[in-house]
């Protein structure tokens, strides 16, 4: 009894109570996965993980920049080279080796992987696909874009479609907000390489075919796809005018490849 | 010069932030990640304060006091800051205080009694988090965390187990121990006094008691020789949970987790009445009895055969009950035959930590003998690991069996086998001890090697004029006392009656004899003694536990403490001291 009374007062009461979806996640998600680690076949903690050569070129290069007892620091610069390596995610065995290296407790790495969102810790597929949510590109339609990229790909956000081509995903700004709606594609197709692209000024169209272009093998232009070049208002250029020809000076600037002037020289 | 709340204070060069100082004349600013033992992180500001001339208030517990200040800490600003910071905090907190554990002592429920509103304006679902595991003792329901990251400090500065950490971001961050990584630690228990709302709860009185129902009694533990500062708190004649004690020099609100469940070991397998056991092929005939039957065949088995009868007696007996053995040990003519130790007997710095613990916070160069002091003395631990965060040069040595710290140790040999003519060359090489001053810490040991040890210090200080100074670590007080009373720990030999103390620790004994008759003097029934001595007939004799009864105590710096009644005993069981006196009354008639 009592409970059908309370039950009634607060469907009449609070309606926004039902309505809400922004903190509706009960296990909640950060980035592309549970906050929780969770062991699956190839990401335990018993594995063996090792950069290959190629990549541990790459990490004495990151580890040289930093004094032997700042070597955290490289902590972010490494899981990005684990995630390239084990295409597009990073296992929990590379976080134990990439602690071990830098000489810092394990949680911090997982601190670290954890809290930026472009570092994912379940498989993707080969192309990464983030759709921006942040307020500009809202604005301009991204909740469009990112349901007709789900009806597109069959797979909702944070799941990869049935190839295993594409993994749909959010990100924050990017900082191309004068070109919104944008998505950024990481591609993690070929290993030593790997790109991290923007396609901006979408429409639904537009990004559906740049999704096609990449699905055939060809390369889709980088940048806008409407055919503005950069991020050139509709009047044309209004200021910065310093091409060869126009009468405004350029604001000095130091030649950074200049030889430092010698001092005695100047005496 | 400076103002407080309108009154005028005078200006020290000490840095002192303005929380500190208010707390020092009395003024109450309220705070949830700020806690004296560990650094500060300034992340829950509830703690804001006014002060005059900057655009924003302040936080209170990271703001350090200039000259010329003006501070405000109830002004109307201030009390506004407050109850909208709470609220916030209340967003995402569950109000299920009525089933919560912290209910009566949570810091989150005593804010929201003063500034909290009387309704609330969100309507908000609330954020829901996956439970964690910790370990056996700590019950975690992290849904109600407000994400002070007290317990992460606590994990990482002081318990040297960094475990834990904030996973996610914004919304979402939570605290989490993110893969199977458990809190395996001495002194895991002050998480729990550490969290300030009921995120983190004892598992063991988990729904069990209020915290106003129970009743303070300021007492001590006697299961290190550090005699830890605590309160327990009883109900209805039981002891059901014990506290670290605030405002004490000595374990400076932490306390190991032996003792906080110290009184769960003493519940199991009393005994209330004499009983005697004897073994017959495998057979174990238990025969309850009564105290003068008891003490006639004490003495009828005395007088029989001297030969290879012992005593047992507990570990936490007090020092009047050792006078008490003392003056027995003469009557019935037993003597001290101990080798080792003869070379330290007389001072009574032998047997001492001969600094206080302000001092043993300035130690620079340490040198162990056989010690693992994560295991013995957890809290000197944790100082020591404190210590060195902060500072550098810290030189740590040790020798003896390798165990695992902490912190990193200089580890110079294996085991005490090796120990020979070899490793003083290897220790005289190093000429570590030629550099610097190094406070030696030792454990009971073998004279032999102690006698080279001096010896070789007494060559390298031809070198240099450095006095090293010694310390003695003894596993508990009844050490400390035994010590004093010049009475041996462990008596053992063919000739006469023996006394043997250090029941409670039945690990350590290792005694491959024979015995006809054997009295044990003890509280607690323990099995696993049986697999150590072998006798045919024994006698149980019960008695009190030590906080059944008054005692005093001597600790590892030589203090005396005092432990009141804690709880009141069955009639049976009867105190030591007149165990003892009994004994000696009949020994006398016997004559
Ligand atoms: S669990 Fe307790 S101590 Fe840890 S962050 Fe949450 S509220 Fe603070
Ligand atoms: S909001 Fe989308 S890039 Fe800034
Ligand atoms: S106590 Fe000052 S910010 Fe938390």
């Amino acid at each position: 009894m009592l409970s059908r009374t309370i039950r009634s007062v607060l469907t009449k009461t609070n309606k926004c109570f039902v309505n809400r979806t922004f903190t509706n996640c009960a296990p909640r998600f950060s980035g592309n996965a549970l906050l929780e680690h969770v062991d699956t076949d190839d990401n335990r903690s018993e594995l063996p993980f090792d950069f290959t050569p190629h990549y541990w070129e790459e990490a004495n290069k990151i580890l040289a920049k930093y004094p032997p007892h700042g070597k955290q620091s490289a902590t972010v610069p490494l899981l990005d080279l684990a995630q390239r390596q084990c295409k597009g995610y990073v296992p929990i065995q590379a976080m134990h080796k990439i602690a071990e290296i830098c000489g810092v407790p394990r949680k911090q790495v997982y601190e670290n992987a954890t809290f930026y969102a472009m570092f994912n810790r379940t498989p993707v597929g080969k192309y990464h696909v983030q759709v921006c949510v942040t307020t500009p590109c809202m604005l301009r339609g991204c909740d469009e874009i990112m349901e007709a990229l789900e009806k597109h790909l069959g797979c909702k956000n944070g799941e990869t479609d049935s190839e295993g081509l594409f993994t749909l995903g959010e990100m924050e700004c990017m900082g191309a907000c004068v070109n919104a709606p944008m998505v950024v594609i990481s591609d993690y197709s070929n290993p030593p390489n790997f790109s991290y692209d923007f396609y901006e000024d979408l429409t639904v169209e537009s990004a559906i075919e740049v999704l096609e272009k990449i699905r055939r093998g060809q390369k889709p232009t980088v940048g806008p796809q409407n055919g503005r070049p950069n991020s050139l208002g509709p009047q044309g250029r209004t200021s910065l005018f310093f091409d060869k020809g126009s009468e405004v000076q350029k604001p000095y600037c130091r030649d950074i490849n200049a030889q430092p002037e010698n001092k005695e020289q100047k005496k | 010069m400076f103002n407080l709340n309108n009154k005028i204070y005078y200006y020290s060069k000490k840095l002192q932030t303005i929380l500190l100082f208010s707390k020092k004349v009395n003024i109450v600013i309220p705070h949830f990640c700020y806690h004296p033992l560990l650094s500060i992180a300034g992340n829950c500001r509830i703690c804001m304060v006014e002060v005059l001339g900057s655009i924003k208030p302040v936080i209170a517990c990271a703001t350090i006091i200039m000259k010329g200040m003006i501070i405000f800490t109830n002004s109307e600003l201030v009390k506004c800051i407050r109850e909208n910071i709470l609220e916030f905090l209340l967003i995402n907190h569950p109000l299920d205080c009525p089933i919560c554990d912290q209910a009566g002592e949570c810091d989150l429920q005593d804010l929201s009694m003063i500034y909290g509103s009387d309704k609330s304006r969100f309507i908000e679902k609330k954020k829901s988090v996956t439970n964690k595991y910790f370990n056996n003792i700590i019950k975690v329901n992290m849904t109600r965390c407000i994400n002070c990251t007290r317990c992460i400090r606590y994990a990482d500065e002081l318990a040297g187990v960094p475990f834990l950490g904030t996973m996610g971001k914004g919304v979402n961050m939570e605290i989490s121990n993110y893969f199977k990584n458990l809190f395996i630690s001495e002194v895991s228990g002050n998480i729990i006094d550490i969290c300030p709302v009921g995120a983190l709860n004892n598992k063991i009185t988990s729904y069990q008691l209020r915290n106003w129902e129970l009743y303070n009694h300021v007492s001590i533990d006697l299961f290190d020789s550090l005699n830890q500062n605590i309160l327990v708190q009883t109900k209805e004649n039981n002891i059901v949970r014990v506290l670290p004690l605030k405002k004490n020099l000595i374990n400076m609100e932490l306390i190991t987790d032996n003792a906080r469940f110290f009184y769960l070991k003493m519940k199991k397998n009393r005994i209330f009445f004499p009983f005697i056991e004897y073994i017959n092929k495998l057979k174990i005939n238990n025969n309850n009895c009564s105290w003068n039957y008891s003490i006639k065949l004490f003495f009828k088995y005395y007088n029989k055969n001297n030969k290879s009868k012992i005593i047992f007696l507990d570990n936490y007996i007090d020092f009047l009950d050792l006078e008490v053995v003392k003056l027995l040990s003469y009557k019935l003519k037993f003597f001290n035959t101990n080798k080792y130790e003869r070379l330290f007997n007389n001072n009574r710095n032998n047997w001492l930590l001969n600094i206080d613990i302000n001092t043993f916070n300035k130690i620079k160069n340490i040198f162990f003998m056989f010690i693992n002091l994560k295991k013995t003395n957890s809290i000197l631990n944790i100082n020591i690991y404190n210590n060195l965060i902060n500072e550098t040069y810290f030189n740590i040595y040790s020798i003896g069996i390798f165990n695992e710290n902490i912190y990193k140790l200089n580890h110079l040999f294996i085991s005490i086998n090796e120990i020979n003519n070899l490793y003083i060359n290897k220790l005289y090489n190093l000429n570590i001890f030629i550099k610097n001053k190094y406070d030696i810490f030792r454990k009971n040991n073998n004279s032999n090697i102690l006698n080279k040890f001096f010896i070789m210090i007494n060559k390298l200080n031809i070198y240099s004029n450095i006095n090293h100074e010694y310390h003695y670590i003894s596993e508990t007080s009844t050490e400390i006392m035994l010590h004093e009373l010049s009475l041996k720990n462990v008596y053992l030999n063919k000739k006469k009656y023996n006394f043997l103390y250090n029941i409670s620790t039945y690990n350590n004994i290792e005694i491959n004899k024979y015995f006809n008759f054997i009295v044990f003097q003890i509280s607690n029934y323990n099995t696993n003694i049986k697999k150590n001595i072998k006798y045919k007939l024994a006698l149980y004799l019960p008695t009190k536990i030590y906080y059944e009864n008054l005692g005093i105590y001597y600790n590892l710096f030589f203090k005396k403490q005092i432990i009141n009644t804690l709880v009141i005993s069955s009639k049976n069981s009867v105190a030591n001291k007149i165990v003892l006196h009994v004994i000696m009354e009949y020994y006398n008639n016997f004559k």
